[in-house]
């Protein structure tokens, strides 16, 4: 190595052996040392040993110091070169969150626990509790464990011949590389009770026919939606002229369509032929509603209460650091004070990523048809983002100055997505774990969460990389290639299928009875 | 025959300050001693690849020297002395009296007959060659 090393010799870890071959023993012939024994146990040859490891170490360290300024490799967003031995075991990503913290003042998402709100109904005449955290413990039919957690409803207690709805949290944050995933589990699942203790309870997760009203702006006014809508649908209710029920007016946006005419607000009974009827109510205010607030339900709603996700990986803690940059060139104005301007794409999207750990994946893009609204589409872990959870972002976004900028939160559209029925050669004793691993992989990938291949919103669902994956799988011999179909197409599918939607891919298929499985 | 076994730093367990080295039948029974007093496997963790069996008599320091516990070391001893490539024959002998350890050791090698007594005081962890 010269005086002043290259970066490419900062960036080589050389092997102990390069070391005591290349350097000590040069070293120790320099200054003539005068022992002739160098059979292992020898004071001199342990001498270099111990010099040639302390050697490479150095060189370790230098090399990951040296690389850490580089935050290309920090973040994973580049292999690190061949020179720099991965079979030493360094893996500069782990750098990620520091760096993220020092230089960018911005925290790695750690994973999360998925919450679900399951009612537990009680047959028999005993009354169990109070029950605080840990006490019950449901297992749905994947396998997953949930626990109860009363942190913040305080212990609950299952009153005899009746039910209360209790708060479950998973039994271990999300981690789907380890195959740790709980966002799947489906509503209305056969559910066991892993505590033996509570005769008679039974707990159902059915989903409820409504989400929650998220409501994003003021005012003490509620909107109810009843009815027994046949059909999935999503609600969303502007107020246009602040005012009480029967003065104001509002808007009603079905399934992310355009509003419609301002209507005086009052009941909409079986709204568009939905079957939902919405009701508002004054709630004490005056006036009830104010202009712009919004109020937003799904219909059927969901157990879940709080989406769980994996770690933040580098390249999103990455992404997210590298959004801030442009954010530090303010303008000026004429009297040379920075004056705050509208975030770039990039910063919105790490806005969104910030504005709650539940958020996955964002897409920001700028409309197509009004100059200046930005359409911001949230995602969770493997599912659209609930109101709940676009309502939080979107105050998060109204909280901030954007200027002449209009950023609007929205979920984008779940597109299914159908796999045709391949025919997978597996060895016979290892069918089970085959069908295991497939099924693993191909849901990691296509909701999104495959860090080597990523699926983000109007994402290219690769043939290419689900014929890889499969063919990856643990026990598969053969893969007849012709028989993978993406929605009835032997080609990659593009989304949105529908021109100008947002989508993201949703999967729920069984590959151990969708696919052909012959054992060799 | 004249021994010739080499030249090596004269250490058991430090370093001697200042340097003094030994050679031919010394340097064998440092050597050899060194393998009385080295924990088994530490040249493998400082990236040594050649096979080195040790034992480090250490190990008994403040423990009852049992006639079962003495023979098996001994036993031990030998074993371990056997491997070093230059030892053709060698007998290791154990004896334990007032807190000493000792091994006395006797032997021939390629580059002729050598001979030492290694003593570890289990007391005071000292140990010496001679």
């Amino acid at each position: 190595m010269s005086t002043i090393p290259s970066l490419d010799e900062l960036l080589t870890t050389p092997d102990q052996e390069t070391c005591l071959q290349q350097e000590v023993i040069p070293e120790l012939q320099t200054r003539k040392v005068r022992v002739t024994d160098w059979l292992v146990g020898g004071v001199y040859r342990t001498f270099a040993y111990v010099a040639a490891k302390m050697r490479r170490d150095d060189r370790i360290s230098l090399a990951t110091l040296a690389a850490a300024g580089l935050e290309d490799y920090v973040f994973g967003f580049s292999p690190l070169p061949s020179s720099f031995s991965a079979a030493a075991g360094e893996d500069i990503t782990a750098w990620a969150p520091i760096i993220a913290r020092n230089r960018y003042g911005i925290e790695q998402i750690a994973a999360t626990f998925t919450i679900r709100s399951i009612p537990l109904t009680n047959s028999s005449t005993t009354v169990y509790g109070p029950l605080s955290s840990g006490a019950i413990i449901l297992q749905f039919p994947s396998g997953n464990r949930y626990v109860l957690d009363t942190s913040e409803t305080g212990a609950i207690t299952i009153p005899a011949s009746g039910s209360v709805t209790a708060r479950f949290r998973s039994e271990f944050a999300s981690n789907t590389a380890a195959g740790i995933a709980y966002n799947g589990d489906p509503s209305g699942a056969t559910i066991r009770l892993v505590t033996a203790h509570f005769p008679g309870v039974t707990a159902t997760n059915v989903a409820p026919v409504f989400s929650p009203v998220a409501q994003v702006g003021g005012g003490l006014g509620t909107v109810t939606p009843s009815g027994t809508p046949p059909l999935a649908h999503t609600v969303t209710v502007r107020i246009v002229v602040s005012g009480q029920v029967g003065a104001g007016t509002w808007q009603v946006s079905l399934d992310d369509g355009a509003y419609s005419v301002a209507s005086t607000i009052g009941v909409l009974a079986n709204y568009s032929g939905t079957g939902i009827t919405i009701t508002p109510a004054n709630n004490g205010g005056n006036p009830a509603f104010i202009a712009g607030t919004t109020y937003t339900f799904t219909a059927p709603g969901t157990d879940i209460v709080q989406y769980g996700r994996d770690v933040e990986t580098p390249q999103q803690l990455g992404a997210r650091c590298y959004a801030t940059r442009p954010q530090l060139a303010f303008a000026r104005d004429a009297a040379g004070n920075a004056i705050w301007g509208s975030p770039t794409i990039d910063a919105y999207q790490a806005l969104a990523l910030t504005a709650s750990t539940q958020v996955y994946t964002a897409l920001a893009q700028t409309d197509g048809t009004v100059n200046n609204k930005v359409n911001i589409l949230i995602a969770a872990q493997g599912a659209p983002a609930s109101p709940a959870l676009i309502s939080i972002v979107q105050a998060f976004l109204n909280s901030r100055p954007m200027l002449t900028d209009l950023p609007v939160v929205a979920a984008p559209t779940a597109r299914t997505i159908t796999l045709g029925a391949p025919t997978v050669t597996v060895k016979a004793a290892l069918l089970a774990t085959a069908q295991a691993a497939v099924q693993q992989a191909l849901q990691n990938y296509l909701s999104g969460v495959d860090a080597d291949a990523a699926l983000p919103i109007n994402g290219r669902v690769d043939r290419a990389h689900i014929i890889g994956v499969i063919r990856a799988a643990t026990g598969v011999v053969k893969l007849d290639e012709s028989g993978v179909v993406i929605n009835g197409s032997a080609t990659d599918l593009q989304l949105p299928v529908t021109v100008g939607a947002y989508e993201m891919a949703q999967w729920t298929q069984q590959v151990a009875s969708t696919f052909t499985w012959a054992t060799t | 025959m004249a021994t010739d076994y080499g030249t090596d730093v004269a250490a058991i367990d430090d370093l001697p300050d200042p340097e003094a080295l030994v050679s031919d039948e010394m340097n064998v029974a440092y050597a050899l001693a060194r393998r009385l007093l080295t924990p088994a496997g530490a040249y493998e963790e400082i990236g040594d690849p050649d096979i080195y069996d040790s034992i480090d008599l250490r190990d008994y320091l403040g423990k009852r020297i049992s006639e079962t516990a003495r023979a098996d070391l001994e036993a031990a001893a030998n074993r371990v002395l056997a491997e070093d490539p230059r030892v053709a024959t060698v007998t290791a002998t154990v004896t334990f009296a007032a807190g000493v350890l000792s091994v006395r050791v006797v032997g021939d090698g390629s580059d002729g007959p050598f001979s030492f007594v290694a003593t570890v005081n289990l007391l005071t962890g000292d140990v010496a060659v001679s």
